[in-house]
């Protein structure tokens, strides 16, 4: 019975979950019968389940709701504001209820009288309560009633028959599906084991059949399992669009929701945990965020503000970004309330860059909120939320804009079970160090990277920052050696209690997942392990404890955003390099690979969503061009020669423009460099943007503007030779703008015009934007872009976004009219 | 009551583990060294695909190692984890009667600490040491 009550819990809890999208979107549309339906099927089921326990209450309610709703789906009422309102409350009573029951407490009965009257009301006596306004279901306003009418035999409304089809599915504790995992990965170990036995003792071709077939099924088995505790993260959107009404409805706010990337999957477990600091992130965007819909439009925005939820896969992390298009936040005024607060020293506030200013809101005891309001600024602050992400792993950062909005930019690692790590040796002994601790892999004798020694403490200088550089070797005590030529710099991530600092191995291996167990206490003793794996070759192997090392070691650099109070002179020049670090940043950051003409080439990163391995089975080849299947869809895929040869695993760069996808087969994956040169044009070849200088060889830099240029129509062959500079805006905050037309524009011999700047040679206005372009006052001339070819023809002046040349040529001739 | 043990010798000494902690006697491959955990502690091992803890009990209880080490070791279970005792030599399991009278015993400040009772073999009395604190190694000086 207890088991059943359990799953009675779980089901419907999850329903309600599901259903939540359901019941905004009725309530947007009232007429829409398939939602009225999908409401219905969830209560009759409610109360179908409610027969087998002794919950009358319950049952009544959702007894009363039915009823209501089979009288819209008959056609005898229409679905008003109130009644939408009522059966949302009836919902909210059941979700309130199923805890009462999870808890054990007895379901208090007293207060929904007014809710099963405004439930009736509404229905069958219509006519006397049309006056009810929708405050009646306050149960405090109304007297409750004095009896229950005695409950009629209502005719039993068959569930529909085309109730949507439901995946068949079971219900797992969490602990049994770990069992069943670290099963399946011991079965691997032991799997590869036998296979080193077998080996060692000499080939028997009559052992090997069976022992493939085992192979074979064994790795299926991992990938189901690994799929097993896996989620699209529409589960999370989908009880998204209920808490954003809710919240937008008591605010007076008005608020649009949109997602994307919801096929995106990760650990349940995972968005269980991410849930409600994401919950916190929305609230404070639709309380503090978003703009009333009056000054709004005197803002000249759309009355309706615009909440983005937008999610992607990046190697084993998934962003999240969560955006507004409120009213930022006021970076003074957080500064000042820090201040007022004892949170930061004003030395200390003088010295911050913008973005550490925004930072402070994740200070402990920072709240913005003048009036707290029910909705946020209850204390849990965004120091909550961040301490949140960051015990899974993840991290959290935020972007604003006064007047423009705020987006908050969340990395969460895909699962908790697995960690991808990168194997890296000192001496004969190797180390697992967790990936997601790991911010760029150096080579020592990169040029850019300088030392210098601070007392006994090596400092590292690259890219403007300065870190402290620990050597493994040293560390562990297995040697002694200097950092020197051939060491690789690992440059780690700062996190809770320690800043950012380099990390100098002999040699970087690979990286593999692993799945990592628990070690000894004796081994634990040493404390900078954090657990440990067996690799394929079966040798065991310790996953270091990045931060415990640091301590040791004695890296305590006082965090700008927890400690700003300690602010010393190191930390001073600390600030500013990083104020250079963060100019710096605007310096591409590019992948070197090999393709399958085994050539080396580099590629833009901004435009890799992410590296994708699939299997060689999915790639199709036509006479007409390439294609690979991904998750049922068929998309473009590139840089294949026909006389390619792949391995079983081909590796795929999936490559965005913002809106289309390209996925890019390459070979080998090398390292991610800084430009630090110019890149060369090439005029006769236009699938390439030029030639980058690296390690002392030309490479090719792809062209990714040709690359989706030609996925979509013949590029015709147009050579740039940059002259002079004028200068050139283009849309902010749009990918395809950043990745694709930047380029384009910088190679036609423009510079891009800063975010504030006015007076601008031309400026580039994408369609959507089109009647704002009044807003860029200082531009001499305009160019259009197009996402639609046909629109583009349409409005005569406007140019196709992939129209290479027309694109080109109209930046040519406009720079020739602004210079002659 | 008679109980089963596994005898064997560390620093010449005969000595008897309690058979319920043993799990097998095994031979080691290869040891991983790990860095800054207790001297006695000499890293990890594989076998067959499970991680282990190599102990040597001679370093545990503060002794010199011998030049004489068993190839094979006993492996024995503490908690979740399990660990590879580098002894002199593994004897044999025996059947004996525990007696607990370590304590009247002055048996040495690194002995009294891991040893519970001596128990009576065809070689003699022997130790019965108590695995965990062998394994803890406090008696050990710290690397």
């Amino acid at each position: 019975m207890d088991d059943l009550l359990a799953d009675f819990i779980a089901e419907t809890r999850e329903m309600l979950e599901a259903i939540g999208g359901e019941i905004v979107a009725w309530e947007a549309d009232p007429a829409d019968m398939a939602r009225v339906n999908s409401i219905f099927r969830f209560i009759h089921t409610v109360k179908g389940n409610c027969g087998f326990f002794d919950f009358p209450h319950l049952a009544r309610l959702s007894h009363i709701a039915e009823d209501t709703l089979g009288e819209v789906r008959a056609g005898k009422r229409q679905a008003d504001r109130a009644l939408v309102d009522a059966v949302l409350a009836a919902i909210d009573r059941i979700g309130a209820m199923i805890d009462q029951v999870e808890a054990g407490e007895p379901v208090d009965t007293d207060q929904d009288e007014a809710l099963f009257k405004a439930l009736r009301s509404l229905g069958p006596e219509r006519e006397q309560a049309t006056n009810n306004p929708p405050e009646a279901l306050l149960p405090s306003v109304l007297p409750p009633l004095a009896a229950s009418e005695p409950e009629a035999e209502v005719s039993h409304e068959a569930v529909a028959p085309t109730a949507a089809p439901l995946a068949r599915s079971i219900r797992l504790p969490v602990p049994l599906l770990d069992r069943v995992m670290s099963g399946v990965s011991d079965l691997v170990l032991a799997r590869n084991d036998l296979s080193r036995t077998m080996f060692k003792a000499g080939a028997n071709p009559q052992l090997e059949g069976p022992f493939d077939r085992l192979s074979a099924i064994l790795n299926e088995l991992r990938d189901a399992v690994t799929k097993m505790r896996m989620q699209r993260i529409e589960a999370l959107y989908n009880s998204m669009p209920r808490l954003v009404r809710d919240l937008s409805h008591e605010l007076g706010k008005e608020v649009q929701i949109a997602f994307e990337g919801g096929d995106v999957e990760l650990d349940r477990e995972v968005i269980e945990m991410i849930r409600d600091p994401i919950t916190h992130i929305v609230r404070n965007a639709i309380d503090h965020g978003l703009e009333s819909p009056d000054a709004r439009q005197l803002a000249q925005k759309p009355r309706a503000g615009r909440l983005t939820f937008l999610a992607r896969q990046a190697g084993n992390r998934i962003i999240l970004t969560i955006s507004d298009d409120g009213a930022g936040l006021d970076v003074d005024r957080i500064a000042r309330k820090a201040l007022d607060t004892g949170l930061i020293s004003a030395g200390a506030l003088q010295n911050m860059t913008q973005q550490q200013k925004v930072d402070l809101i994740f200070l402990p005891g920072l709240s913005t909120a003048d009036a707290v309001s029910a909705i946020s600024g209850r204390g849990v602050g965004m120091d909550v939320v961040r301490a949140n992400i960051e015990k899974v792993g993840g991290t959290i950062k935020v972007y604003t804009k006064r007047g423009r909005g705020t987006e908050f930019e969340l990395q969460i690692p895909l699962t908790l079970s697995i960690i991808s790590a990168l194997m890296v040796s000192v001496g004969k002994m190797r180390f697992a160090v967790p990936l997601s601790g790991v911010e760029e892999i150096l080579q020592c004798n990169t040029k850019d990277i300088e030392y210098t020694n601070i007392g006994d403490c090596l400092m590292f200088t690259f890219r403007g920052q300065r870190v402290p550089c620990l050597a493994l070797g040293k560390e562990i005590g297995a040697n002694n050696e200097p950092v020197g030529q051939t060491h690789k710099i690992l440059l780690m991530r700062g996190a809770a209690g320690v800043g950012p600092f380099a990390l100098a191995v002999e040699k970087v291996l690979n990286n593999e997942d692993l799945v990592i167990k628990p070690i000894s206490p004796a081994i634990m003793d040493a404390g900078i392990y954090s657990g440990s794996s067996l690799l394929d070759d079966g040798r065991p192997i310790l996953m270091l404890d990045i931060q415990a090392l640091a301590m040791r070691a004695g890296i305590a650099l006082e965090d700008k955003a927890t400690e700003p109070n300690a602010q010393t002179a190191q930390g001073l020049a600390h600030l500013k390099e990083q104020e250079e670090a963060g100019e710096e940043q605007e310096r591409r950051r590019l992948l070197i690979f090999t393709g399958y003409d085994g050539r080396q080439r580099a590629m833009s990163m901004p435009l890799i969503m992410r590296i994708d391995e699939l299997p060689r089975s999915t790639i199709k080849r036509e006479e007409s061009g390439d294609h690979v299947v991904v998750n049922g869809e068929l998309r473009q895929l590139c840089a294949l020669p026909c006389d390619a040869v792949m391995p079983e695993k081909v590796k795929l760069l999936r490559l965005s423009d913002g809106d289309n996808l390209l996925y890019y087969a390459v070979q080998d994956l090398h390292e991610v460099i800084a430009l630090t040169g110019v890149v060369t044009p090439v005029p006769d070849d236009t699938s390439i943007e030029g030639l980058i200088l690296h390690e002392g060889s030309a490479l090719p830099l792809v062209d990714g503007f040709s690359l989706f240029a030609n996925s979509h129509m013949e590029a015709p062959i147009a050579a740039v030779v940059p002259r002079g500079k004028p200068v050139c805006k283009i849309p902010q905050n749009d990918p395809w703008s950043a990745r694709m037309l930047r380029p384009l524009v910088e190679a036609a011999g423009y510079r891009i015009a800063a975010e504030d700047e006015r007076a601008v040679d031309v400026a580039i206005v994408l369609d959507h934007e089109i009647s704002a372009t009044n807003e860029i006052s200082g531009a001499s001339s305009y160019l259009h872009i197009f996402s639609d070819p046909n629109e583009a023809v349409a409005s005569q002046k406007g140019i196709f976004r992939y129209d290479r040349t027309r694109l080109i040529c109209a930046l040519r001739d406009l720079r020739k009219r602004e210079s002659a | 009551m008679m109980e089963l043990f596994v005898t064997c010798e560390i620093g010449g000494r005969l000595v008897a583990l309690p058979a319920k902690d043993v799990v097998s006697v095994i031979e080691l491959d290869d040891i991983y060294p790990v860095p800054l955990v207790k001297n006695h502690v000499l890293g990890m091992a594989a076998v067959r695909s499970l991680p282990l803890t190599v102990v040597d009990c001679r370093l545990s209880l503060g002794l010199p190692v011998m030049e004489e080490s068993s190839e094979r070791s006993p492996i024995v279970k503490l908690g979740e984890h399990q660990y590879a005792l580098i002894v002199d030599r593994v004897d044999d399991a025996i059947e004996g009667e525990f007696a607990p009278d370590a304590q009247s015993l002055p048996l040495g400040n690194n002995w009294a600490k891991v040893c519970s009772g001596t128990v009576e073999t065809a070689h003699g009395p022997a130790l019965v040491i108590d695995v965990e604190s062998l394994i803890l190694g406090e008696t050990a000086n710290a690397a």
